[in-house]
């Protein structure tokens, strides 16, 4: 794929997209195979006094324990692969709503375009942030739950966005070719239109799959998120919240707030280097 | 072009209708009524029943949605609040004008810190002036909004103790103060929720105005004008930058969308008395007439500043009025 080809030659240019893949290589290795090892003892609880956070030193573990007692160096695996599994998902489906709902929207302009651009208007009106945290409360918070409604509000953007993609690439030649050969248009768009989108994609999955990060981080630190029982950043970061938690029991919310943090940075240099290669306007050299 | 301007007017009634039909959904699917709030367990079930009759709970629910919304456009009724025991229009009323002021700061500040960051970054692309911008901007995309209120509200509020961490005026202030007083004590109480929350909002208009920049630069009547001799600030100022600020000025109704929904966000950390912190509040007191008005006010206000960003485009920007 000609995208892969070009990222390799732009991270000759870009040191920090450079460094940036290689220490997602390692976190994500890290996580998904710390995870898998660590998933079968991560809530094995450990006596606390006064159901207090207990320090590194005192416990004598690399992080310290949380309120209830469990190893946060353990936890922090665990949470961290739920986090992105979460992530990915709503990526992923979000995505493919977006792409189906944009190049049917796009090849086919006219009313249908008209009609779906109308109804994708409409749909991102509603606050979705909201409608997600009331849907999550009446519904029940669980992984799938999470995934599903998450989705629903936010493929908008994606559709969009691969809508623009897809009008611009319908004005070409090799797709007037292919309609005067009479080839049926669903061959068209699959065979023809979609390698073409691929670039596209591609570089904004990146980038979304750090916004999705965000927002169930976000949500769970509200505590509208997962809840105890299934750790992820989010609900480890929860702790911040409270105030006395911030000020004397740094453990407990720094590891969390590091690893997010650099995640999301390294993904967003990846998928702005990524996004670049796609347009060679924005380039730094 | 007025032609244009009516025609997105008039799209905006079908949107408002299918936006009042899902969030009637909603409020449906959420549990509890506008008896919930008002009866204690002592009334028997059947007066109850009777009662919800009377009030027309057990209508078909297209009579419901159309009493429903003519309470809501003729009366501004939301109904009762459970915990509050109050009409959830006051309520609300209480909130309306932190919210108003929160936001409207955000905005401000937004703008004043993007577009120069945006210029500077897109003019000297690749320099260093530029690499810095894009580094602050990517840690800023890079913190989650929560993560960034708890920096700041460590950093500033409780490490150097500059910034009050919660509340919208010292309450001892209120009580005794003057008018002045009163003022300089919201006005401090406002400055880090502001500044958080505009230096979340700078980053897509940073990132846009850049990229406008970038493009601009590279188009083919800037060529002509640098073939034609006119002088490089000239080109900058008035064929680059002129038409790079026209998308940025139009996101601004995009701009209030997003920022009334990571509004709940800042209110809620910061502890600030709006219509988010509410909403919040609501939903884990599971008030759910509360939580359904905010949603409408807010899905409401969201379509109004898109369609004034259309309308804004439509003046501003000839190539669309001819299309």
């Amino acid at each position: 794929m000609r995208i892969f080809k070009l990222f390799l030659r732009e991270l000759k240019h870009d040191y920090f997209a450079l460094v940036s893949i290689i220490m997602l290589a390692i976190i994500f290795l890290s996580i998904y195979i710390g995870a898998f090892v660590i998933d079968h003892f991560y809530d094995v609880m450990w006596v606390t006094p006064q159901r207090m956070p207990v320090s590194p030193e005192a416990s004598g573990t690399l992080l310290g324990l949380d309120v209830m007692g469990r190893n946060q160096f353990h936890l922090l695996f665990v949470a961290a692969r739920n986090s992105l599994n979460i992530a990915l998902g709503v990526t992923f489906f979000s995505f493919a709503i977006g792409l189906t709902v944009g190049v049917i929207s796009g090849f086919y302009g006219g009313r249908t375009d008209n009609v779906l651009m109308r109804i994708v208007d409409t749909w991102s009106m509603i606050p979705f942030l909201m409608v997600v945290i009331v849907l999550l409360v009446v519904f029940g918070r669980t992984v799938p739950t999470f995934i599903l409604f998450l989705t629903l509000f936010s493929w908008m953007t994606r559709a969009r966005l691969l809508r623009a993609a897809a009008l611009s690439q319908r004005q070409m030649d090799y797709i007037s070719a292919s309609k005067t050969l009479g080839t049926p248009n669903i061959v068209i768009i699959v065979r023809e239109m979609l390698p073409n989108l691929v670039d596209i994609v591609v570089a904004n999955f990146v980038l979304t799959l750090a916004a999705s990060i965000g927002i169930e981080t976000g949500l769970s630190m509200l505590g509208f998120g997962l809840g105890w029982d299934y750790p992820s950043l989010g609900v480890m970061l929860q702790n911040a919240t409270n105030p006395m938690y911030l000020q004397h029991f740094w453990w407990v919310w720094t590891p969390p707030l590091i690893l997010v943090v650099v995640t999301m940075l390294c993904v967003n240099f990846v998928g702005n280097a990524l996004q670049r290669v796609t347009d060679p306007k924005q380039r730094f050299a | 072009m007025w032609k244009m301007i009516l025609r997105r007017v008039l799209i905006l009634f079908p949107q408002l209708f299918i936006i009042s039909v899902i969030t009637f959904i909603l409020a449906t699917v959420m549990p509890g009524d506008a008896l919930s709030g008002l009866v204690d367990p002592s009334v028997s079930r059947e007066i109850l029943e009777l009662e919800r009759e009377r009030l027309g709970l057990n209508d078909p629910l297209p009579v419901r949605y159309v009493q429903w919304m003519r309470g809501i456009i003729l009366e501004f009724d939301f109904g009762q609040s459970f915990t509050h025991r109050r009409p959830v229009t006051d309520i609300i009323g209480d909130r309306v004008f932190n919210t108003f002021l929160l936001s409207t700061a955000i905005l401000v500040l937004t703008y004043i810190i993007a577009i120069p960051l945006g210029v500077l970054a897109g003019r000297y692309k690749g320099r260093i002036i530029d690499k810095i911008i894009m580094l602050y901007i990517f840690t800023a995309l890079a913190m989650p909004t929560l993560v960034l209120c708890i920096l700041m509200i460590l950093f500033f509020a409780f490490n150097l103790g500059w910034f009050p961490s919660s509340g919208s005026v010292n309450a001892i202030v209120l009580a005794g103060g003057d008018a002045w007083e009163i003022f300089v004590s919201r006005l401090h109480h406002l400055v880090l929720p502001a500044f958080t929350g505009a230096i979340l909002g700078t980053v897509g208009i940073v990132f846009m105005l850049r990229a406008n920049i970038i493009d601009r630069t590279y188009s083919e009547y800037v060529t002509l004008a640098r073939s034609k001799g006119v002088p490089t600030g000239v080109i900058f100022r008035r064929h680059i930058l002129r038409n790079s600020l026209i998308p940025v000025a139009a996101g601004f109704g995009f701009a209030i969308a997003g920022l009334l929904m990571g509004q709940f966000f800042i209110e809620s950390m910061f502890m600030y008395p709006g219509m988010g912190m509410l909403f919040v509040q609501s939903v884990n007191a599971r008030d759910f007439a509360v939580v359904n008005a905010i949603i409408i006010i807010f899905s409401v206000l969201t379509a109004l500043g898109m369609l004034l960003s259309d309308i804004f485009l439509m003046i501003v920007d000839p190539r669309i009025r001819v299309e």
